[in-house]
């Protein structure tokens, strides 16, 4: 047998000798498996949909100005879609680079988790542009709202209350991250000093998620925050067509703001859960073995946020998929449903309720 | 009491005037619910395409007129006095027309379950 052939056999025997727990644990090590998983969880969730519409009611034809309402929609509803799917994109491209093509010792690569941040705010910027320049027209019959129009008139009530939840847990995370955290001899703060209490050996320094990792991450987080709050007002003040399209374009806008704030909340979801990752690795330092001539001594290391950083290392792939879930869910609404489909339910009469006769 | 006529001086015209009769109607009709915020100046005047300066001076109109009342930091609400329905029972009218609409329910239905559950729960000692 092969030098080859005994490493693939040696792996394959490592790998039938875990339990099925153990080898869960193994896989959802991998963000990628996350992406799997999240995409069989929207499909079980798609089939269980189909089965359910069968038998329901045939949707309404669309009305003639609720689909050129619609059709003023569809392109944003198609950066959006496109948008999602970049920002999967973008997390795997950066992950198959980052970990097979690059050698990246030695470098703060930050950017592993501001990819997603990153990402999410491309597609909000693009989303953002096309409203301001393209996406906001003269009414052709102008409609006096009785509401006030604001940023969080359309967004979400839960999505937007459970994205502020997580800026502040990214913001706690970063500045807990950052104290804890050590400088290297180059004042980079990525090492957690990790001391074995009475003994003369040198703390261990791992790696951490220190200020060098979390001031540039919640920089981009802070910049995805800014451009989702200008992206959901921008969407919410532009006048209305007509009075007869108001209730379709209310009802495009919703779409529109939840969309927009799921993908802010991906974005940030898959970079925290790429950071309780990075902080759940110090957590299973706790034993020391230095051995030398065949004699080894154990040294216990102790370190005061250890069982936080595991419980940090498990919850990571629950946020990736969590992330995935929702990037898949807006990606499949906006890319595959007609345009016309949500706005064809409307009763255009009804729309008359908000305006002025 | 009598409204005082300020909108006489004003040209019949006027992109103010037609915005001022806008509201009146809205809460007159009971649209606008008492202490309802009104749209800031800045988006009716976005909504109807006119400058801002003539929204505002239809707000002026309203206000002069008794029909909305205006505090700084509180913007601009509908007087008390001048609204048929408080504000949260019209809110609570508009989520229901949301919901009838999106189950398919028929406006007349809708008002005559309105009006039996009314006269039993008024009958209810």
């Amino acid at each position: 047998m092969t030098q080859r052939g005994k490493g693939v056999s040696v792996f394959w025997n490592r790998i039938l000798s875990l339990n099925p727990l153990e080898l869960l644990g193994a896989a959802l090590s991998i963000p990628l498996f996350s992406l799997a998983l999240a995409s069989l969880l929207l499909a079980g969730h798609g089939l269980i949909r189909r089965a359910r519409r069968s038998a329901a009611k045939p949707t309404p034809q669309t009305g003639a100005s609720a689909s050129s309402a619609a059709a003023q929609y569809v392109l944003e509803r198609r950066i959006l879609g496109i948008g999602a799917v970049g920002v999967i994109v973008a997390f795997a491209i950066e992950y198959v680079v980052r970990g097979y093509l690059l050698n990246i010792s030695d470098t703060v690569d930050w950017w592993r988790y501001a990819t997603p941040v990153l990402s999410a705010l491309v597609a909000l910027a693009v989303l953002l542009g096309f409203i301001v320049f393209r996406g906001t027209v003269t009414p052709e019959r102008p409609a006096v709202s009785t509401a006030r129009r604001t940023w969080s008139s359309f967004g979400p009530r839960r999505g937007l209350i459970g994205t502020s939840f997580l800026a502040v847990v990214f913001l706690a995370t970063t500045i807990a991250a950052g104290l804890v955290s050590s400088p290297d001899d180059r004042g980079r703060f990525i090492y957690l000093e990790i001391p074995a209490p009475n003994t003369t050996i040198d703390p261990l320094r791992p790696w951490f998620y220190g200020w060098a990792y979390g001031v540039p991450v919640i920089v981009c987080v802070a910049a995805l925050i800014a451009v989702t709050w200008v992206t959901l007002r921008s969407n919410a003040v532009r006048p209305f067509l007509r009075p007869q399209t108001v209730v379709a374009e209310q009802r495009a806008r919703v779409e529109i703001a939840t969309s927009a704030v799921y993908i802010a909340a991906a974005g940030m979801l898959l970079a925290l859960g790429g950071a309780f990752r990075f902080i759940g690795q110090s957590g299973s330092y706790s034993n020391l073995t230095i051995g030398d001539d065949g004699l080894s001594n154990a040294y216990e290391l102790s370190w005061r946020y250890a069982s936080l950083a595991v419980a940090a290392g498990w919850v990571s792939p629950v946020m990736e998929i969590t992330a995935f879930v929702l990037l898949l869910l807006v990606a499949r609404r906006l890319l595959r449903s007609r345009p016309g489909g949500e706005l064809s339910q409307n009763r255009e009469q009804n729309s008359m309720s908000n305006t002025v006769r | 009491m009598t409204t005082q006529p300020t909108t006489a001086a004003i040209d019949e015209s006027s992109p103010a005037l037609d915005i001022y009769r806008q509201f009146r109607g809205l809460i007159a009709s009971g649209q606008l619910g008492a202490g309802e915020r009104l749209p800031t100046v800045r988006q009716t005047a976005s909504d109807l395409g006119v400058a801002a300066g003539t929204a505002a001076k239809a707000y002026k109109l309203l206000e002069r007129d008794g029909l909305v009342v205006t505090r700084t930091a509180a913007g601009t609400r509908v007087a008390d006095s001048a609204a048929v329905l408080p504000a949260s029972v019209v809110r609570r009218i508009r989520d229901l027309v949301t919901e009838a609409e999106a189950g398919g329910a028929n406006a007349t239905d809708v008002i005559e379950v309105l009006r039996v559950i009314w006269q039993t729960q008024a009958n209810t000692p």
